[in-house]
């Protein structure tokens, strides 16, 4: 999911469904993206305290997980009130939140000893907390995800969860 | 050897803009001082626009059906509730916050512990 898929809902809902599709990126990204790729609807930021608009719906796509503070982040995004939150190709796991490293990526076997990045695991029940009261969970389901922690492979599950405000 | 997988938009952008994405990548807090060049870069979302992409894509999809886990499908039928979901409540054109959703937050780099000094 991501930014990606904007192109694919304008062509099929129309643009006319979006007020603005805002996706928070670096900073590096953003400025040769507003640059090149925006246009009517899309736009690009690199700071959440700084979106003003209506939020209404917030997409994080496996993205928590390469955040410096991944908790913070969903703090900010509940301040925003958005009628929907969904959470994709995140991992959690029910331990301490901790960083860590990410080893593999899905296409290549041969890179399996090669690649490596810092990687946070989120505490589920802290993350559910967040929500609590505000929102409800309407949809959860686990999703394969081939990039693993290979240190912690057996106790982090892969989730999808649509949370909807109360 | 190191390679960098770019996903996300950034295979919307000509070439000459991609490689400034790349140099400014290098700025990053889990590379600094780590890289002073680079072999390969390969754009991940790219694939997905070629017949061997597809057919890769459609494997994958395939996989985890069997595997009863959630497909591709039911990730973007996830995706079009949360906006149906919101139009209906706020009854206009709805706002998108997609976090991380231009494809930086996935960058990839392949070098065996190459951010390792930093922790």
């Amino acid at each position: 999911m991501g930014g990606v898929e904007y192109f694919m809902l304008k062509n099929t809902l129309g643009e006319s469904y979006f007020e603005y599709w805002n996706i928070l990126e670096r900073k590096d990204f953003v400025d040769v993206f507003n640059m090149e790729v925006c246009d009517r609807t899309l736009k690009f930021s690199c700071d959440l305290s700084k979106i003003k608009e209506n939020v209404d719906v917030v997409i994080i796509s496996g993205a928590l997980q390469y955040l410096p503070n991944p908790i913070e982040v969903l703090k900010n995004v509940i301040k925003m009130k958005p009628q929907c939150v969904l959470i994709t190709r995140t991992p959690f796991w029910e331990k301490k939140q901790r960083l860590t490293k990410q080893l593999s990526w899905k296409q290549e076997s041969n890179w399996k000893e090669r690649l490596s990045y810092p990687f946070f695991l989120m505490n589920e029940k802290l993350v559910m907390k967040l929500f609590e009261n505000k929102y409800k969970k309407l949809i959860d389901f686990p999703m394969t995800q081939k990039m693993f922690v290979t240190r912690y492979k057996g106790s982090v599950k892969y989730r999808a969860i649509l949370f909807t405000k109360l | 050897m190191i390679k960098i997988i770019f996903q996300g938009i950034v295979f919307r952008l000509p070439l000459f803009l991609r490689d400034k994405i790349i140099v400014n990548v290098f700025n990053m807090p889990v590379c600094t001082g780590s890289y002073d060049k680079y072999d390969d870069i390969i754009y991940g979302t790219e694939s997905y626009f070629s017949k061997e992409g597809l057919l890769s894509e459609l494997e994958t999809f395939r996989e985890m059906s069997a595997q009863k886990e959630a497909p591709i499908l039911e990730r973007n039928t996830t995706l079009f509730a949360a906006l149906s979901i919101a139009k209906e409540k706020v009854k206009r054109p709805i706002g998108v916050l997609d976090i991380g959703g231009g494809g930086g937050g996935r960058i990839l780099y392949v070098k065996k512990y190459a951010w390792r000094e930093l922790f």
